[in-house]
């Protein structure tokens, strides 16, 4: 079919836990997509992953017909989890609240290499290094 | 209903999931994150136009505590903006709505040729005995019936479609031409396209408008139907210019019965004689355009 694409929506999201509600309501809505087939769809493909946010990049076509696919989780959802912190620091400016090694960075860097804008791992790397500053969370060699 | 608290920031790509991290954190079940700025009002699948800026956007519930929330993020963004900048936050009230069917005022019944009737599923319409209705539930797969390009191929199938003939639809979408060719008395249709989605749809969509009977639909591209070496009386193709050119160089043409007929769609005005060129190389004759704004149909023969 001729499909031409008119938009293109993120919504970062519960794994699990869509509904019609904000902000998957209003972001869709205007479009034309439809709503509870998206919902349906995207708990359906996420169920095994409840309590993680799965980011589902909507790619939204002239005639309001849709298609998404399911991105990586968000970086500072992986730190967390690699720090085996519950949540970052209210202010990373005065506050650290834990700390990962140059390897565990380097994992998750690959991990969110093709969500990136990074021409290489290295570039991703200092992304994903910026994250961990902003949450209080240092690197270690 | 209740009232939400919109709040809004635009940003750079770098900055955007910082950003999103931290409303997230605030929001209602998260965040949505579109583009913003001067965009094309249109793209192929495989361009990625740069938007100017991204617009990171969550909501929260106008109640009592909304005051403490927006202070929450404005102190969340202060520090943020200590390590890069990202900007103010817009905040404005909205009021809470049906969002489930608020999509569906986009879609309304549509007329088409002389007696073609597409009506979103949710919407009873009167009809003439002589309508070619086709109801719809619009979803995952292209052809809703409201694109220039699928309503110039069933003009052009209204033309060209007679009774018993066999058909094949390659890129087949939700299935909206196919289920039009069968509704006009096409009995042997075969509906391929390379999405699954849009295979699965089209056999939906297909026994809900009571003509499955009359449609096989498998996934496949045209290599597929050329191993088949099965011939058409009619061979109908909705796919972009930049698609369809490459396929012509690649035998499109041997999929039309000898004295078969094509209808070629997803043309825009200034690609149509390119594509003609290509069909003429692929052993089919051009004899018909039809336009609607900038889009073009192309109707074409095998001569026998």
């Amino acid at each position: 079919m001729a499909k031409k694409v008119k938009a293109i929506v993120t919504l970062q999201i519960q794994a699990g836990k869509a509904n019609p509600a904000p902000p998957i309501g209003p972001a869709l809505a205007q479009h034309g997509v439809n709503l509870m087939g998206f919902v349906k769809d995207y708990n359906a493909r996420t169920a095994n992953r409840i309590g993680e946010i799965v980011p589902a990049e909507i790619t939204i076509f002239q005639d309001g017909s849709f298609r998404f696919i399911l991105k990586s989780p968000p970086t500072a959802f992986l730190i967390k989890k690699a720090a085996g912190v519950p949540k970052g620091a209210g202010n990373s400016i005065e506050e650290t609240v834990g700390q990962l090694t140059r390897q565990q960075v380097r994992e998750i860097a690959e991990v969110k290499f093709n969500d990136m804008n990074a021409l290489d791992i290295e570039a991703a790397m200092k992304q994903v290094e910026g994250t961990c500053r902003n949450m209080g969370i240092t690197v270690v060699d | 209903m209740g009232q939400w608290v919109e709040v809004t920031l635009h940003v750079d790509g770098e900055a955007a999931e910082a950003v999103a991290q931290e409303l997230q954190k605030f929001c209602h079940q998260g965040v949505s994150i579109e583009q913003g700025g001067a965009m094309p009002i249109a793209w192929d699948e495989d361009e990625h136009p740069q938007p100017e800026y991204l617009i990171v956007r969550g909501y929260y519930a106008d109640d009592d505590r909304a005051a403490e929330t927006k202070q929450k993020i404005d102190q969340v963004l202060v520090y943020l903006n200590m390590m890069y900048p990202v900007g103010e936050a817009m905040y404005h009230t909205v009021q809470d709505e049906n969002w489930a069917d608020a999509w569906k005022v986009h879609y309304k019944p549509v007329r088409l040729g002389k007696r073609i009737l597409i009506r979103p599923r949710w919407i009873e319409v009167e009809t003439q005995p002589e309508d070619v209705v086709i109801s719809l539930d619009p979803g995952m797969a292209f052809g809703t019936g409201t694109h220039p390009t699928t309503q110039l191929c069933l003009e052009a199938l209204e033309l060209v479609v007679e009774p018993g003939i066999d058909m094949l639809d390659l890129g087949c979408g939700s299935g909206i031409l196919s289920i039009a060719a069968a509704k006009m008395g096409a009995q042997d249709i075969y509906a391929v396209d390379i999405d699954p989605v849009a295979v699965k749809t089209t056999i939906e969509n297909a026994d809900d408008n009571g003509v499955g009977e009359a449609i096989t639909s498998e996934a496949g591209s045209l290599e597929a139907v050329l191993e088949t070496g099965r011939q058409f009386d009619l061979v109908v193709v909705n796919i972009l210019a930049k698609i369809i050119i490459p396929m012509c160089d690649n035998n499109l043409g041997q999929t039309v019965k000898p004295g078969g007929l094509a209808v070629f769609s997803g043309l825009i005005e200034d690609q149509v004689e390119e594509v003609e060129a290509a069909l003429r190389k692929t052993g089919l004759e051009p004899y018909q355009r039809l336009q609607q704004t900038d889009w073009v149909a192309v109707l074409a023969k095998r001569p026998a």
